[in-house]
């Protein structure tokens, strides 16, 4: 029952990262990577109470600490003060990606089909669907054009590498959880400085206008 | 004998029921706003209210306008008959399946869009043709959710899909099929990201402006046949993630239990809506298809997940 219920997590996360890319607005992409985070939250929660293990128990409250309120905090403090318009900008239309993350998840499940894992492992389907949230959100990165969709694209292909991380082991050491989480929040911040810094620059945060030479 | 009898009380059941979930939706979101809302039973005074009046009919109406109210009634019960509520034995259990089921939902689509058209409204035609779009995208999603369904239980008949899934029991891909459902739910049944059931005289209703033009019992039919779609969803929906078994005895003590767990389980079903209802604003037509496609994506990855 209980690894139904991590499973159960897992798969909502996924869900939850498949219909980012259906997202047209920054608003709301920010809030669907909080709802992702909480999901996150409560499956690293879950296997923190299958292993008993209180590292675990902590990494859960540093996730709702920092992705599920800083993070996102943080975010719509930017799009709220570099004042462009909220709509989402793709090099690939919303019903294209979409159609595209059905080869991702196959693929995802494809190649860690073949990967033996030792020791006991608390469900098998967790860690091809981490993949897949991993790879979607490198798609997310590379098929946005705005820079905080491409931010959000990186919070995704994190929290998948956090989910992968936590259904393979049993937690990894609370000092490297520790690292990865600042490390996450730092580079989030920088993101935001430099997304601040190339709107002052080039009046939009549109990546693909970065090429244009400007005096 | 007796299983014919619970056949036609499973039918009435339902028929009871489906008024009172409509207004549980309803007053449910009137209580999130901070209004009164109806009281319970409002939808049963409004069928009584209109089936007493006479329909009036515009001079361009042709034969299709007297039959579609009626055809619309007959093609939902007759899913009904298809659907197995407290007891696994239904009425046309014995010829048709679950995906006999889907098409004769399409039937009663399919006359509601003539409908539409046959009074020369301005309205109407409109209507009708973004019901056809919306249903001909939904379609494949139910479909492809419904094939998840018969792979894991190798057969299609509906009574047998419901039995054999059992508490706890069913695979994660199932989670998808379930997100998947209740969007093709929120699309077929004209709910609020894709339509405003509330609201006559938008610009931008779909489900209104088919029905536009029809009063007194015309009205009453296409009425009630809305709150039972919404139930059949209802149930399909319930009966395979909350499943219970079916205890197959018709004695009154078992009958009244299944009765109270079928309750309960669509209003657990149920109270998603008014949330999502509350939660989301109505989106842009042409928004419509990507997150039709969104549905369509995670019913196939439902069915590959249980594959690989």
């Amino acid at each position: 029952m209980l690894s139904w219920i991590i499973e159960f997590l897992g798969a909502m996360s996924l869900f939850v990262a498949i219909s980012q890319l259906a997202s047209n607005r920054l608003n709301l992409s920010i809030k669907i990577y909080q709802v992702q985070s909480i999901f996150l939250t409560l499956s690293i929660f879950t296997v923190g109470i299958a292993f008993n293990s209180f590292e675990l128990y902590l990494s859960a409250l540093f996730n709702i600490i920092i992705k599920v309120f800083l993070i996102p905090y943080f975010l719509f403090k930017i799009v709220e003060k570099i004042k462009i318009d909220r709509e989402v900008h793709v090099y690939i239309g919303i019903t294209n990606s979409l159609l595209i993350s059905v080869p991702i998840v196959i693929f995802s499940f494809y190649i860690t089909r073949k990967i033996h894992i030792p020791g006991d492992i608390v469900s098998l389907n967790l860690l091809p669907m981490s993949i897949g949230i991993l790879f979607i959100g490198i798609f997310i990165m590379i098929s946005r054009k705005k820079a905080i969709s491409q931010i959000i694209g990186f919070l995704t292909f994190e929290n998948g590498i956090m989910l992968a991380g936590t259904s393979i082991t049993k937690g990894m050491p609370l000092i490297v959880e520790t690292g990865v989480f600042f490390d996450v929040f730092v580079g989030v911040l920088m993101a935001g400085v430099f997304v601040y810094h190339i709107r002052e620059t080039s009046l939009n945060i549109d990546t693909s206008k970065l090429s244009n030479l400007r005096e | 004998m007796k299983n014919i009898f619970i056949g036609i009380f499973q039918v009435i059941l339902v028929m009871l029921i489906a008024p009172f979930i409509k207004t549980f939706i309803h007053k449910t979101k009137c209580i999130l706003r901070g209004q009164n809302g109806p009281p319970i039973y409002q939808a049963y005074l409004d069928i009584y209210k209109l089936i007493k009046k006479e329909a009036v009919l515009s001079p361009d109406a042709s034969f299709i306008s007297r039959l579609a109210p009626y055809m619309v009634f007959v093609s939902t019960v007759w899913a009904i008959t298809f659907l197995p509520i407290i007891n696994s034995y239904t009425l046309l259990s014995f010829t048709g399946d679950i995906i006999a089921l889907v098409y004769i939902l399409a039937f009663g689509t399919f006359f509601l869009a003539l409908y539409g058209m046959d009074q020369a409204s301005a309205f109407g035609g409109l209507g009708s043709s973004r019901e056809m779009v919306i249903a001909s995208l939904a379609e494949p999603s139910f479909m492809l959710i419904i094939f998840t369904f018969a792979l894991q239980t190798d057969t299609t008949n509906i009574s047998n899909i419901f039995t054999m899934i059992g508490i706890g029991q069913f695979p994660v891909s199932f989670v998808f099929a379930l997100m998947s459902l209740l969007i093709v739910a929120l699309a077929e049944n004209a709910r609020i990201p894709f339509d405003n059931p509330e609201t006559h005289l938008e610009l931008t209703m779909i489900h209104e402006a088919m029905i536009l033009e029809s009063s007194g019992r015309h009205l009453a039919f296409f009425e009630l046949s809305s709150y039972l779609k919404l139930t059949i969803f209802l149930t399909v929906a319930s009966n395979i993630f909350i499943p219970f078994k079916f205890y197959n005895k018709t004695d009154i003590f078992h009958l009244a239990i299944g009765i109270i767990f079928f309750m309960i389980k669509l209003i657990i079903f149920a109270l998603p809506i008014p949330i999502i209802e509350m939660s989301i604003a109505k989106m842009r037509f042409f928004r419509v298809p990507e997150i039709l496609v969104l549905a369509f994506i995670l019913a196939i990855i439902s069915l590959i997940i249980y594959h690989v």
